[in-house]
């Protein structure tokens, strides 16, 4: 384990040998077996994808619900198996492998959920809860591992004692974090790790798991339907519809010059503030805006009711001609 | 494409007033207050979001003012609704439950628990509208069809029939905007309406919840602590930080020329902009 000292560039050394992750035209097919009363049903939730993740980079997997990134972070996790293709972890073939056979995986890679409390063990204490993976794999010095563990993500040590229902939201992903960085990972999977934390506690846990990517030189795979966290994080992106890989390369240019319609379209979805406080100073100055600027999807004419919609109690405090943005340039 | 819905009949008695009057709102247990004197007035087709952390006492006030907070918290202060003779604080709860769904419609954030798991969507929406007897009997169900499909959902004879689980999170949360606008209310509360969705669903939901608003003339209290969503819907902004309203205004004034040090840092939270890489 070389730890490179700071540095938010996690690039140098790893960035020769063999890539973190390799994905070979992997699909993966769900069969409902034929009920009494509905027929079979075929769903292929993963259709011939294939990407690459470089050693140290921070990579982003982003999509709608049903666009199968879930199922290629399980896979890629070991969690799932592919109905056919290859999935290479650190040089090793790990497709249809299973049990024992994966230990070495998961000494290699580790999953932060969306849902702290949901994969908290609630009847089992903070330290119990990051000494676990450790202890499965016949680590010695858990005790210190687990102190380490939790003072990088911030916390004391000393809260090892208490149970996650004493924790808010925030400090219980924090100590998800703890639990997957334990064990020294190279690749840390986080799947929607922020979607259920509010912005402040959101940039917090997004910063730490910047800083510890790069003093642990780890390989990120950060799990996301929102492209601008996936922005804020991540080097490289893969857009995935419907089970195929869409689109895929350095985040700033698909941010800034998406190939893909699709791709297109999730971005103008996703509001602004920018675009919003536009559309506001147009309802705002009366002239008779169009509800919701910038905002794709449900485009129905009857929305001029809504520019008809003049605030009622409109409040005095208004300032004419403002300019644009909140510090948000995009 | 503005269908008309439900029953011809408004509240236009009550034109010019305040929908909504809320002040010195107080709420907190025994020991400890936790919202410190909220003071809110909402015009007719107003939209006014409270933007703030976790724990700021937004959900509280909204809570305080639909009445259902648990019996061990203390309220105090006026909380007066247009048409309603009586300040809802203190209110018993009959009053209240006369007052829910009818004068006030409310959308949270998961909707999978806010429908009813054994019951199919017709008779969900049905309910709302035979309890309050806004609806005759016996034009229910067209009147639930039809508000179905006000909100966008295809096929409504068959989501009628469909029960919450057959839907997708984006349908449920319609089938509850539906819900909550069946009896054309004048508040509509949105607590977190769209945490739970897909971005791409979010715009659509965000699109109905003000199309559908402005159609039954409903004010919007509206929380998010997306400050981009809440831009996007409201006109006015409302900053709580620690059970305080610490900053108030026009969306554009709070939200470009922030005063209070708290707006500044949950802007600067929010703000995603800069890159991997360049960051911190």
């Amino acid at each position: 384990m070389t730890v490179t000292t700071a540095g938010p560039d996690p690039v140098p050394d790893r960035a020769a040998g063999e890539p973190a992750v390799v994905v070979e035209s992997v699909s993966r097919r769900f069969v409902r077996r034929r009920g009494p009363f509905r027929p079979a049903r075929v769903v292929d939730a993963l259709d011939g994808v294939s990407l690459t993740v470089p050693r140290g980079a921070r990579f982003g997997i982003v999509g709608e619900s049903g666009s199968g990134k879930t199922t290629l972070m399980k896979i890629i996790a070991g969690l799932d198996a592919p109905t056919s293709g290859r999935v290479t972890v650190a040089g090793t073939d790990v497709t249809g492998r299973s049990g024992r056979q994966l230990d070495d995986l998961r000494r290699r890679l580790q999953v932060v959920f969306q849902d702290p409390m949901g994969s908290l063990d609630p009847r089992m204490r903070i330290g119990q809860i990051v000494a676990e993976p450790l202890q499965a794999q016949g680590r010695p010095g858990v005790r210190e591992a687990v102190d380490r563990a939790l003072r990088q993500v911030g916390l004391d040590p000393a809260i090892a004692g208490r149970y996650p229902h004493q924790f808010s939201g925030g400090q219980r992903q924090r100590i998800s974090i703890a639990r997957a960085v334990a064990p020294d990972p190279e690749i840390l999977i986080a799947d929607e790790a922020v979607s259920a934390l509010d912005v402040t506690v959101r940039a917090t846990i997004l910063e730490l798991l910047e800083t510890i990517a790069a003093e642990r030189s780890l390989t990120l795979i950060f799990v996301s339907h929102d492209l601008s966290v996936i922005r804020r994080v991540c080097d490289r992106v893969a857009v995935l519809r419907a089970g195929h890989l869409v689109e895929a390369g350095p985040t700033e240019q698909v941010w800034s010059h998406p190939q893909d319609a699709y791709t297109r379209g999730l971005l103008a979805a996703v509001p602004t503030l920018d675009r919003a406080l536009a559309a506001a100073r147009q309802r705002a100055g009366g002239a008779g805006g169009t509800g919701v600027a910038g905002v794709a999807g449900g485009t129905a004419p009857g929305r001029a009711g809504v520019a008809a919609g003049e605030p009622a109690g409109a409040p005095a405090r208004q300032r004419a001609g403002g300019d644009p943005g909140a510090g948000s340039g995009s | 494409m503005s269908r008309p819905v439900g029953p011809a009949r408004n509240g236009a008695a009550e034109a010019d007033g305040p929908v909504l009057q809320v002040s010195g709102l107080r709420i907190g247990t025994r020991r400890t207050e936790l919202v410190h004197g909220v003071d809110l007035r909402m015009g007719r087709r107003e939209r006014v979001g409270i933007i703030g952390a976790s724990g700021s006492g937004k959900t509280l006030t909204c809570m305080a003012i639909a009445g259902l907070l648990p019996p061990e918290l203390v309220v105090t202060g006026s909380v007066r609704l247009a048409g309603v003779d009586r300040d809802l604080v203190g209110a018993p709860e009959r009053l209240m439950t006369g007052v829910r769904g009818r004068r006030i419609g409310m959308v949270f954030q998961e909707p999978m628990t806010a429908l009813n798991p054994t019951m199919t969507i017709r008779r969900q929406v049905a309910e709302v509208l035979l309890r309050h007897r806004t609806v005759p009997r016996s034009a229910a169900r067209r009147v639930v069809l039809d508000l179905l499909a006000s909100t966008g959902l295809p096929e409504p004879d068959r989501i009628a029939r469909s029960y919450p689980h057959q839907l997708s999170g984006g349908q449920r949360q319609r089938v509850v905007l539906a819900i909550a606008l069946a009896n054309e209310p004048q508040l509509l509360i949105c607590d977190e309406p769209t945490t739970a969705l897909d971005v791409t669903v979010q715009a659509t939901v965000l699109d109905l919840i003000l199309e559908r608003s402005a159609a039954v003339d409903a004010a919007v209290l509206f929380i998010s602590h997306d400050l981009a969503v809440v831009a996007t819907v409201c006109d006015r902004i409302l900053v709580m930080q620690d059970g305080h309203v610490v900053e108030q205004g026009a969306t554009v004034d709070v939200l470009a020329h922030p005063e209070h040090p708290y707006t500044r840092q949950l802007l600067a939270d929010a703000d995603l902009s800069v890159p991997a890489g360049e960051a911190s």
